[in-house]
Formats: C-alpha cells, structure tokens, sequence
C-alpha cells in the first residue's frame, strides 16, 4: 500500500469519525440533540425520534418523471389537504445546506382529537425528490421548534 | 224530504260549489305569484337572490311568523276572490311572510363566497321567498375548540344551535346575517369546500296560504250548516267533516309556521374532515403511490 493511498485513506476514515460524531447519518442530516435515530427503517431512509415521540423523518424518492418542484409541491399540498384533510397554517420558501430550493408546508390535524403539527418540506433535483417531515403533537412541535429548524438546516440533498 | 234536509243538501251543493270556484281562484293566484320575477339561479348553488320582502297577507294572525326585518314596500299579492265569501277582501296587505334576507353589497358578496347578487326580484317589487343554506367542509384541526367558535358565533348573531358531534355542527342564524355567518365561519380554520345554495319557495308558500284561506272558508260553512242541523245524522256527518278540515287547517298552519321559519332562519352546516370522494372527482389520484403514505400516521408509527 502506497503511503498516498494511506494518508487518503486515513483523511476519508477522518471525515467519517467526525461526521459520526457529529451525529451525521447516511442522509445529510444531522440527528438533534435529545432526539436519537432509529435503525431499520423500511419506508424512511432516516427517522428520529424524540424521548416524548416527536418525529423527524426523511426518504428521497427517485424522480423518474423528471418533475419540478412546483408539481411535487402541488401534488403533496393537494393530497394532504384534500384527500387528508390536513389544515394548511403556513407555506415557506426555503434551501436545502447544499442550496437546493424546496418548500415546506405546516400542516395542522387532529389525531386521536389532539391537535397536532405536521410539517413537510420537498426540495426537488432532476435525480431526487428529497422530503423532510417532522411530526407530533402542537405542544411537541412548538416546544422543540429549535431543534427542527436546526436538523432542516443542515440537511442537505445531495 | 223534510225542509232541513232539503236545506243541508243544498248547503253541501253550496260548499262544493265554493270548493270549485276556490280551486280556479288557486290558479289564478299562482299563475300571478309566476309572474313575479324569480331571481335568476335562485334555486341553483351559487345563485343569490335578495331583496325585501314578500307578499300579502293577512292569515298571518298568530301562528304565521312576523317578516324579519319590516319590508320597505310591500307588494301585493293578488288572492283570488270566492265567491259567495264576503268576508274576504280580493287584495290583502303584508304580514306574516318571512323576509328574504337583506341585501349585502356585490363587492362583499363575491369576495366571499362568489356569490352574485341581483336586483331581479326588487326591481320588479316583489321578492321571492328564499330559504338559504350553506355547508362549509374544513380541514380537521383544533376541531373541539372551531366546533365552540362556531356555536358562539351563532349565538352572537341570534341564532341558535341544531346539532354537533364530534366533527360536524349546524347552526342556524337569521337570514340577514347569513352572509357574515358564513364569512365567520370560513376564517375558522382551512376552508377546504364550500357550497351555498338558495331554495325558492315563494310559490309554495302562496299554495299553502290559499289553501289555508279556502279550507277556513269551509270551516265557516261547516259550522253554520251544523247549526243549522235538525237531524243527530246529519249533525254526526257535518261534525265528521268539520273535524277534517279542522285538521287540514292545523296542518297547513304548521307546514306554514316550518316554511316561514326556514326562510327567516338559514342553516349553516360545518363539517370537520377531508373531502369525500364524491368532490374529488376532478382530483384523481395521481399514480405515485409514496403520496399515499405522507402524514402524521405513518410518519409516527416507529
């Protein structure tokens, strides 16, 4: 083994440790403190979880149909509305950490007649729809609205 | 034949002569109640009519319910004459018939519900009867506390509460605060449908008044032919007969008390859930299956 070759290889093994530490996962994003993410996932490619059960979840879905973003963000605003009843409270622009432009919906609805919050963002490239949810109850959501608003801002899409 | 015999069978020739003439007097007061000018669409979605107020009458009495707010120039409407009923005038005042709900202006109307209103039925001076109703579809969040808003809100507004459950509640409010109803309700949370609709039943309600009128006419004559009875039988048969239009009359009294009601109160129905698929006919759903799965349920299910 070269010693070029080493010293790279000991630089990737690195920058992994660190990421590690910092509570990276396989996706761009970085697990809040208090919250710990869960293995196995099946529908999600990351989940976490507060100790109360607050959610943070995201998957990243091929975009085989070459859609843009305003067609995802129709047709996630619509489904959730319409077909789900979810109560629509806000909508932002925003950027994914590696400047992709999304959208995230804050979504309102009872569950089990408590209220609760739901927010979805989708950032779109021509190769991924990329989603970040969060999900709990209204307390939930607003008591940790810092730590959501900080795991969205270090996602990033590619 | 003794005298009052002969004298009961033609008092009964008489009444079915009354009868006659009152049936050909009904329809010439509806075919004059046709040919006031309806507001356009109003018996559609959609289609608002307003203007003050209906019609005649003098029926009113008690049981009919007083016109909501007091009709700035009461048409007529023309009652057919009976013959042989010198107590009853050919023409008859307002009163007793509920008002249409007060006119709001279009630029308020169309901004909230897309409504048109329409001067129709004032410009010909006369208004139909219209009896509104509106059911709001919203989005399911903070259910308990909008289903309480929307309880105050009718109570706010002299109105009054129908039904609630866990995620539906109709109200009832009079009708010249339909429309701020309405706009009230919306603000509550995520309207998500909605769907106004206004109900004519000027003519309906003219049919019931006449009928009304001519059954009290017989009523009258009953009574002065059972006065008039010398035999128990006959007494028996004009008694039996009295009795049924007595029952007529309180029938149509109550189907005229309902009708007046419903006009002068409109119903405002609040459903708390997601669409039914009957209104998402023109969303289909689109064939990407993960938008199926987005949600609270599946997002918390770890």
């Amino acid at each position: 083994m070269s010693r070029s070759f080493e010293n790279r290889w000991n630089r990737l093994l690195g920058v992994g440790c660190v990421a590690l530490a910092l509570g990276c996962s396989r996706v761009g994003v970085v697990t809040p403190k208090g919250f710990v993410e869960l293995s196995e996932q099946e529908e999600y490619d990351y989940r976490a979880t507060s100790a109360d059960g607050l959610v943070i979840g995201v998957r990243e879905i091929d975009n085989e149909q070459r859609g843009e973003l305003d067609f995802w963000a129709r047709a996630i605003e619509n489904q959730l509305r319409r077909q789900g009843g979810y109560a629509l409270l806000e909508t932002r622009e925003i950027k994914s950490r590696d400047g992709v432009a999304g959208k995230q919906f804050r979504f309102g609805h009872d569950e089990e007649r408590a209220p609760h919050l739901y927010y979805i963002a989708v950032f779109v490239t021509p190769a991924t729809i990329a989603l970040f949810e969060v999900g709990g109850t209204k307390e939930l959501v607003t008591q940790h609205a810092a730590e959501v608003d900080a795991a969205l801002a270090s996602f990033s899409v590619d | 034949m003794t005298k009052s015999g002969w004298g009961l069978r033609s008092g009964v020739l008489g009444l079915l002569l009354v009868a006659l003439a009152c049936s050909r007097g009904q329809a010439d007061a509806r075919s004059a109640v046709a040919a006031a000018p309806q507001a356009p669409g109003a018996t559609q979605a959609y289609g608002y009519a307003y203007e003050n107020d209906p019609q005649n009458e003098s029926m009113a009495e008690d049981e009919m319910p007083a016109p909501a707010p007091p009709p700035p120039a009461p048409p007529a409407l023309v009652m057919a004459p009976i013959p042989g009923s010198p107590t009853l005038p050919e023409t008859e005042s307002a009163a007793g018939i509920p008002a249409a709900p007060s006119r709001t202006t279009g630029a308020d109307t169309a901004s909230a519900t897309g409504l048109v209103a329409t001067d129709a039925a004032g410009s010909a001076g006369k208004a139909p009867l219209l009896i509104y109703s509106a059911t709001l579809t919203l989005a399911v969040f903070g259910v308990e506390l909008a289903l309480d808003a929307v309880e105050r809100l009718a109570r706010e507004r002299r109105g009054y509460l129908v039904r609630r459950s866990d995620a539906s509640i109709t109200i009832r409010v009079p009708a010249e605060a339909f429309q701020e109803a309405l706009d009230g309700v919306g603000a509550l949370g995520d309207e998500l449908h909605r769907d106004v609709s206004a109900r004519d039943v000027t003519e309906e309600f003219a049919d019931l008044l006449i009928r009304l009128r001519n059954s009290e006419v017989v009523r009258q004559r009953l009574e002065v032919l059972l006065a008039r009875a010398a035999k128990v039988e006959e007494a028996l048969a004009v008694e039996r007969e009295l009795e049924r239009v007595t029952q007529d009359i309180e029938q149509l009294k109550g189907k005229l008390k309902l009708l007046g009601e419903l006009v002068r109160f409109s119903t405002i129905t609040v459903n708390f859930q997601p669409l039914p698929v009957e209104m998402l006919t023109r969303d289909r759903p689109l064939p990407f299956p993960w938008l199926e799965r987005l949600g609270l349920s599946h997002l918390l299910s770890l």
